[in-house]
């Protein structure tokens, strides 16, 4: 079975369920054994995808147009859950004359229940995530996945018959036409090339769909859809099954590797519903109702969880670069060098500052006692407010981006603030939960700017998204509004903050004094962005395990800072070890040596010596 | 009979199918009774009794409350044409007769659900029917309707609590119901468990058939008793379970909970309009009036006759749908969401649908918590309204049998005799998702631990671990989550027993992560920030519904908070008017509004744990701590426990300090929490001593109180020394009686031992020596936190007050040149020894101006 199955993987996966069901059927006494495992179906596509090699095979419908894809072949996308919508329990098999049938990995069912056999019909559940694009995914992600992405023979089939300009223009189709659509998309990879006709007919339709339903969905961006730039991008639906070992959760981003279903039939009936409905009503499943070419539907046969932060590290051949970076001598410090001093062209010449950037951008949550957090340091850098220095909050915005693979700027004034629930809200009325700024991926990157604050009036929304805010900075939770209870979810989101002033009113963990320098060293190159980023990506990553050979000079000096007097507080302390163990993993070392501790209290000193003047 | 032998196959109206028609019935007895009978239904019912010898048919019983809406009267029921034994033939006169009309009428219920696992063909013959007497086994199942009769009524009859109870309790239940004319027996499932375990299992499995024997064996058994007592009884007495031995989690209801019975735990969010659903269609001929009997509806779908029955007419497509002649029944959709405490963590609540009917219709609103009792059911979905072809989904929801409403006090709720009185089906359930067992487990586990010598001390140590030291702080706020209790005195005066904290300390030495952290283990309550919120939105506010334009009152947090902690950060901050609001709050716990013509007064039995930064960065020691954080010395006061947070330099201190902090950052967590409870032990315990212990003072504990009080007093009086300094308020002795009780409770124990009232003194003591301490004289001064102003401070200041007026007699002649100031200050410098500040001298001089001996231009003075 093996050979002839695989080779369909990609284009007829559905073909592969059904003779991995087959063969399970064989092997059990009753159906009610079959709701219980996959029947090898996970396993047999991660061999298949993994040994043999065909991961990359896979089209990835984050970067490629839904037309150039045809339903019920195998997709990779990349996505955060945004919202768990209630379970489904769907027919899971069912007895067709003789045979046993299966629906799952598949939405669409053709059997008419009044035919006497209901009786073999088991129900089986499964769960349905709504996930959205990585919310603040940085171009150049995009661009590595892209091309990590090979071209399947079936995909390729569809692009040699339809030139991609006019793939884009269309948008798949719901509705009645679409049923046309759906047989023409058949017919279509059988015979490889598609009539005029049938050309002519599908963009009439995409267009009369595209003017009728386009923009009258909300699809949920935490960011909005303005922060996909260029490329638009779409959420999509994921079914998944037998999920009960892996612990998926609100937030988390993982790839999926599942089939891509299209059923204009189901679509098609989920219009025309009004709220007074009680059917719509009793419709928990918010699913039902999003159409599906804004929405395509994925049935998950695997999936993997992505560190955002080091997402790309689940490409081989990139996790094999970074080993090489950790082990080559030198090539750490080389890189750290690099990024510095890049980073230090960014901030006018001002090393101190780029040292202390670095480190914030390394940093992220390593432990979690109940309420304290500890890892996390947000920065916040002070630009003295000149003419000359409106830009910097961008172009510093702009270099983070370049290096980090999620990273979002927010511009705080007045008017952002009152616009908008930043912290998501349960929508009861559509039963979904409305997203807002704050729900972010852990690992992402924000970066607040205060420059362009005024002075001004926050309105009570205002209010409740600056608390929302800080509520974040200090706790790392954000409080998401059930409207009758808040449910907290925790976050690890580092924020960087640009100021004018020292005193920011939020709450900073560690103020830096730009102190420009002329001496603008080099830039931060193109070519070597590629390293750096990988070299962030592994360092920052590092077991840290400390001995205990250190703890005695640790503990004498921070007695000995407290005894010479100063703001000593318990927060001062934990600030400075949270800056060694980033000063140690920045050289790619894993355990505290006392020259990193040396050089982290300079650091302060030379900060606060910066602060007081 | 009254069947017209020309009757539609369909249109059935007895027998078999009168479960649906019949549904509606406890709703028209329930109010909405149906207008007008018509002249064929009376008939109907009169030809019934004669045959069935029964009130009515025995069917109309035959119908658990709830349960008769199953078949899909939700409209996208299924549509399968078999199943419907539409042609039964209907032996009356049989001896069997019920248990005939009862087989065949589950039969057909149990081929209703959409999808029954393991249920096979129905009977195979009708002809069998006569003869199933002996073993009569509904299929699909292995309930013998026989022996389930014989159980049910054994259950209710000889069912007692106790085995000396003199009466059964459902049959009193019974008769209690009869003479108050209602129509819902509710019966504790735990009841039934004890009982009989083979009919509790088989109710859960198969709910449907076990709810309709026991309605039809309920409905022999009232007979006697409605004779007896109240012979114009005649409403259907419906069973309703309440009280399953296991809740399931709403997120673990699985496939193979379809069709049995559940009981779910949660918040309703929304509730839909009240639906009247049709269930029994009155057609009338337009030609010649004829009106046949009126059609059941059978799940969603009204077989409209298409040609009039009478054979005389028998006219095409005449046949009206007479509206107000149908009969309607109640029906709700909710939808239930899991309560926030059994969401897992990372995960969004979920949710699921309920429907209501009768009498359940409206019985909660959206907010209310629920444990709701019902069948889970799976309905398929149906491409369109008129098509036949199914998604591959199915929809799900409870058919809700029982609700029971969770009472209104909080978790925390200590007094048994404010609690909601419970009645009918809305019985009060504590909160938490336990089961009967685990609670026992839980309890017992917690009694242990109640009796270990050191409970104090490990409660301390559980209490945000990772916060260093400030152990006695700790201590203050453990008796603030415990509190005391509350005393009612017969002429209507309150004692509140809730213990209000005060944090006041330097930025950066975690007052926030404790607040935090005391709001976790509160779940209800509330954490705001002084910053930014007002008045209102602390305690109540009157708006504008945006859809009804009716005026609503709108909780704020204080009201919110309700028996449980408020806690506020940043408290300094708040704004003049909020803190006004806090001095009703704080001590006669309600909050009172009156506003766009409504005048409420509503409970606020919150603690207040606040905390506020020094008005300066940093505290300022020389300053008192009224100066220090700038807050009104009234609302100070009602503050049982005001800490200072400082941070002292100490190298012994600093250095335990600074290892703590090196093993958090780089030691394994679990290291370092020593012996403590974890977070949900935590929060069992103390839930669980503010729902058992109500401490009483003992004698001797008294005693101790009232001479500590004395002592506190009396420190104040200097031998020889004639100024006295006030150190202790009777606001003080209600603090340490409160705390008191609060530490009796740690220990589990309704007594106040002389061991709680020592400590209680100690905590008292080590707060008021903290911020009550006047640093010019080290003593502790209460004026300090009543006026702000201590008695060493008042007698340095009209020493002052007197020394500048001797001098202003000596310079200043009435009507002369005038002095300034600074002049004067100079002049003081040079005559005291002590330090004299300008300010000093202006306040001094403001009470000259005051007493009229001088005049006052900005800092020019004149004799008057």
């Amino acid at each position: 079975m093996g050979k002839e199955i695989s080779v369909d993987c990609i284009c007829d996966p559905l073909g592969t369920v059904d003779a991995l069901f087959n063969s399970a059927t064989c092997s059990v006494n009753s159906t009610s054994q079959l709701a219980r495992w996959d029947w090898g179906v996970k396993e047999f596509f991660e061999k298949f995808l993994v040994q043999e090699g065909k991961y990359a095979q896979v089209p990835e419908i984050n970067s490629t147009p839904l037309s150039a894809i045809s339903p019920n072949t195998l997709v990779r996308f990349r996505g955060m859950v945004q919202d768990m919508f209630e379970n489904e329990f769907y027919v899971g098999c069912y007895k067709s004359g003789e045979n046993l049938r299966t629906t799952k990995y598949t939405d669409s069912i053709t059997l008419d229940f009044c035919t006497p056999g209901r009786d073999s019909v088991e129900l089986w559940e499964r769960r349905i995530l709504y996930c959205v694009p990585v919310p603040g995914e940085n171009q150049w992600v995009k661009e590595v996945f892209a091309s990590s992405a090979g071209t399947s023979e079936c995909s390729e089939h569809r692009r040699s018959s339809s030139p991609s300009s006019q793939a884009e223009k269309r948008q798949r189709d719901d509705g009645d036409s679409s049923v046309d659509v759906m047989k023409d998309v058949e017919t279509d990879i059988a015979s490889n090339h598609e009539s005029s006709e049938v050309k002519r007919r599908r963009e009439e339709a995409s267009t009369s769909w595209r003017e009728e339903k386009s923009g009258s969905w909300d699809l949920n961006f935490p960011l909005g859809e303005a922060s996909f730039r260029s490329m638009p991008q779409r959420p999509c639906i994921v079914k998944v099954y037998d999920s009960a070992d892996s612990q998926i959760m609100l937030n988390d981003v993982f790839e999926f590797i599942g089939i891509l279903t299209f059923d204009p039939e189901l679509s098609a009936s989920s219009f025309n519903r009004s709220d007074a409905d009680p059917d719509s009503f009793m419709d928990c499943n918010a699913c039902s109702r999003l159409p599906q070419s804004q929405v395509p539907r994925i049935h998950c046969v695997t999936l993997q969880k992505l560190i955002p932060n080091n997402m790309v590290s689940i490409l081989p051949e990139l996790r094999q670069r970074q080993t090489e970076i950790l082990t080559t001598p030198g090539a750490v410090k080389q890189l750290r060098d690099i990024v510095v001093n890049g980073l230090a062209s960014v901030l006018k010449g001002d090393l101190l500052a780029a040292e202390y950037l670095l480190l914030h951008l390394l940093s992220q949550i390593h432990k979690r006692l109940d309420t304290m957090v500890l890892g996390t340091v947000s920065l916040n850098i002070v630009i003295a407010a000149s003419g000359e220095n409106v830009s910097l909050p961008g172009q510093i915005a702009q270099a983070v981006g370049a290096l980090l693979p999620c990273s979002h700027v927010l511009p705080l004034s007045c008017d952002s603030l009152n616009k908008g629930h930043w912290a998501p809200r349960k929508d009861y009325d559509q039963n979904r939960l409305a997203t807002g700024v704050l729900q972010l991926a852990a690992g992402t990157h924000l970066t607040l700017d205060l420059t362009a604050m005024a002075e001004g009036k926050l309105d009570p929304t205002g209010v409740q998204n600056l608390c929302a805010l800080k509520k974040m900075m200090q706790f790392q939770t954000v409080d998401y509004d059930f409207k009758y209870h808040p449910v907290e979810i925790s976050t690890d989101v580092s924020v960087l903050v640009t100021s004018n002033g020292i005193r920011s009113f939020l709450p900073c963990d560690i103020s830096v004094v730009l102190v420009p320098n002329g001496s603008s060293s080099s830039r931060l190159e193109e070519k070597d962005l590629a390293n750096l980023r990988l070299y962030l990506g592994a360092v920052r990553n590092l077991e840290y395990n400390q001995g205990t050979s250190l703890n005695e000079v640790l503990e004498n000096d921070l007695v000995e800072a407290s005894r010479r007097g100063g703001n000593m507080t318990v927060e001062t302390y934990h600030r400075w070890l949270t800056l060694a163990r980033l000063q140690t993993v920045s050289h790619g070392e894993t355990e505290l040596r006392i020259e990193h501790w040396r050089k982290t209290l300079e650091m302060e000193h030379l900060r606060m010596e910066r602060i007081s003047s | 009979m009254a069947d017209p032998p020309s009757s539609p196959p369909h249109a059935i109206s007895d027998g078999p199918s009168s479960p649906l028609s019949d549904a509606g019935e406890p709703v028209s007895s329930g109010g909405r009774r149906r207008r007008g009978e018509s002249s064929e239904r009376r008939r109907r019912s009169v030809s019934r009794a004669s045959s069935g010898g029964f009130p009515s048919s025995p069917l109309d019983y035959g119908t658990p409350q709830g349960t008769p809406n199953y078949g899909g009267n939700l409209s996208f029921g299924l549509n399968s044409n078999f199943g419907t034994p539409t042609a039964t033939p209907r032996n009356r006169n049989t001896p069997l007769y019920n248990a005939s009309r009862l087989s065949s009428g589950l039969r057909r219920r149990s081929r209703q659900p959409p999808i029954s696992p393991g249920v096979s063909q129905g009977p195979s013959s009708e002809g069998a029917e006569p003869q199933l007497g002996a073993q009569q086994l509904v299929w699909g199942t292995n309930i013998c309707v026989e022996d389930v009769e014989r159980a049910v009524e054994r259950f209710i009859k000889y069912y007692r609590d106790k085995p000396e109870d003199l009466e059964a309790k459902y049959m009193k239940h019974l008769e209690e119901i009869i003479s108050e004319e209602k129509n819902t027996l509710n019966i504790d499932a735990r009841d039934l468990w004890n009982s009989d375990e083979d009919l509790y299992v088989k109710m859960i499995r198969y709910p449907l058939e076990i709810l309709a024997i026991f309605d039809i064996q309920i409905a022999k058994m009232e007979k006697p008793i409605v004779e007896a007592i109240n012979p114009n009884f005649d409403n259907h007495i419906q069973v309703r379970f309440y009280n399953l031995k296991e809740s399931v989690h709403m997120r673990d209801l699985n496939p193979s909970d379809i069709e049995k019975m559940v009981s779910v735990k949660g918040m309703i969010i929304r509730c839909s309009a009240i639906i009247p659903e049709i269930k029994e269609a009155f057609f009338k001929c337009l030609v010649c009036g004829y009106s046949p009997l009126p059609v059941a509806v059978e799940r969603g779908l009204v077989d409209e006759p298409t040609r009039c029955p009478r054979e005389e007419c028998d006219a095409r497509n005449s046949m009206a749908l007479i509206h107000n002649r149908c009969r309607f029944a109640d029906k709700q959709l909710v939808r239930l969401q899991e309560t926030p405490d059994a969401i897992p963590e990372g995960e969004t609540p979920h949710t699921v649908s309920l429907c209501m009917y009768d009498t359940l219709v409206d019985a909660a609103k959206p907010g209310d918590r629920v444990e709701i009792t019902g069948i889970f059911r799976a309905m398929a979905v149906r491409l369109g309204p008129a098509q036949r072809t199914l998604k591959s989904l199915y929809r799900t929801y409870i058919d809700c049998l029982h609700l029971k409403k969770q009472d209104k006090s909080r978790m925390q709720a200590e007094d048994p005799f404010e609690k909601d009185q419970s009645k009918d089906f809305f019985s009060p359930f504590p909160e938490s998702n336990f089961t009967q067992e685990d609670e026992d487990a839980q309890t017992e586990k917690i009694k242990e631990l109640s009796q270990l010598p050191d409970i104090y001390e490990r409660l301390t140590r559980s209490l945000a671990p990772s916060i260093w030291e400030l152990e006695d702080i700790k201590k203050g706020l453990l008796c603030q989550l415990f509190g005391g209790s509350v005393k009612k005195l017969s002429s209507g005066a309150n004692f509140r027993g809730d213990i209000n904290v005060l944090l006041v300390g330097d930025p950066g030495t975690s007052k926030s992560q404790l607040l935090q952290y005391v709001h976790k283990l509160a779940p209800r309550g509330i954490y705001t920030s002084g910053r930014g919120s007002s008045a209102v939105g602390l305690t109540a506010y009157v708006t504008k519904d945006p859809e009804t334009k009716e005026m609503v009152l709108e909780s704020g947090a204080l009201v919110l908070s309700d028996r449980g902690i408020c806690c506020i950060d940043e408290f300094d901050k708040m704004s003049d008017n909020a803190r006004s609001m806090l001095h009703e709050v704080m001590e006669q716990q309600t909050v009172s509004v009156a506003k766009s013509g409504i005048i409420a007064s509503l409970n606020a039995r919150t603690s207040v744990l606040a905390c506020a930064n020094p008005s300066g960065s940093r505290y300022n020691p020389r300053l008192s701590v009224i100066d220090n954080i700038q807050l009104p010395p009234t609302l100070l006061s009602r503050f049982d426990l005001i800490y200072l947070v400082l941070d002292k330099p100490d190298e012994q201190n600093d250095r335990r300090l600074a290892r703590h902090l090196v093993a958090l950052h780089f030691m394994n967590p679990e290291v370092h929490v020593q012996e403590g409870l974890d977070l949900p032990t935590l929060t069992a315990y103390i839930s669980y001593a503010r729902h058992h212990c109500h401490p009483k003072l003992s004698d001797e504990a008294a005693e101790d109180l009232i001479n500590g009080y004395v002592a506190m007093r009396r420190k104040g009086n200097f031998p020889g020394s004639s100024k006295k300094v006030i150190t202790a308020t009777p606001r003080q002795l209600e603090s340490i009686i409160r705390l008191s009780e609060a530490l009796a409770r740690v220990r589990l124990s309704d007594v106040v031992e002389r061991r709680d009232a020592a400590e209680a003194l100690r905590l008292m003591d080590v707060a008021l020596q903290q911020s009550a301490t006047d640093h010019s004289t080290g003593t502790i001064d209460m004026d300090l936190i009543t006026t702000g102003v201590s008695a060493s401070e008042r007698s340095r200041r009209s020493n002052l007050v007197s020394g500048l007026r001797s001098m202003i007699a000596e310079k200043l002649q009435a009507g002369s040149s005038s002095l300034r100031a600074s002049q004067l200050l100079e002049e003081m410098r040079k005559d005291s020894t002590g330090e004299i500040s300008l300010n000093d001298i202006r306040n001094a001089l403001g009470t000259l101006a005051v007493e009229g001996y001088i005049s006052l231009h900005g800092d020019t003075i004149r004799r008057v």
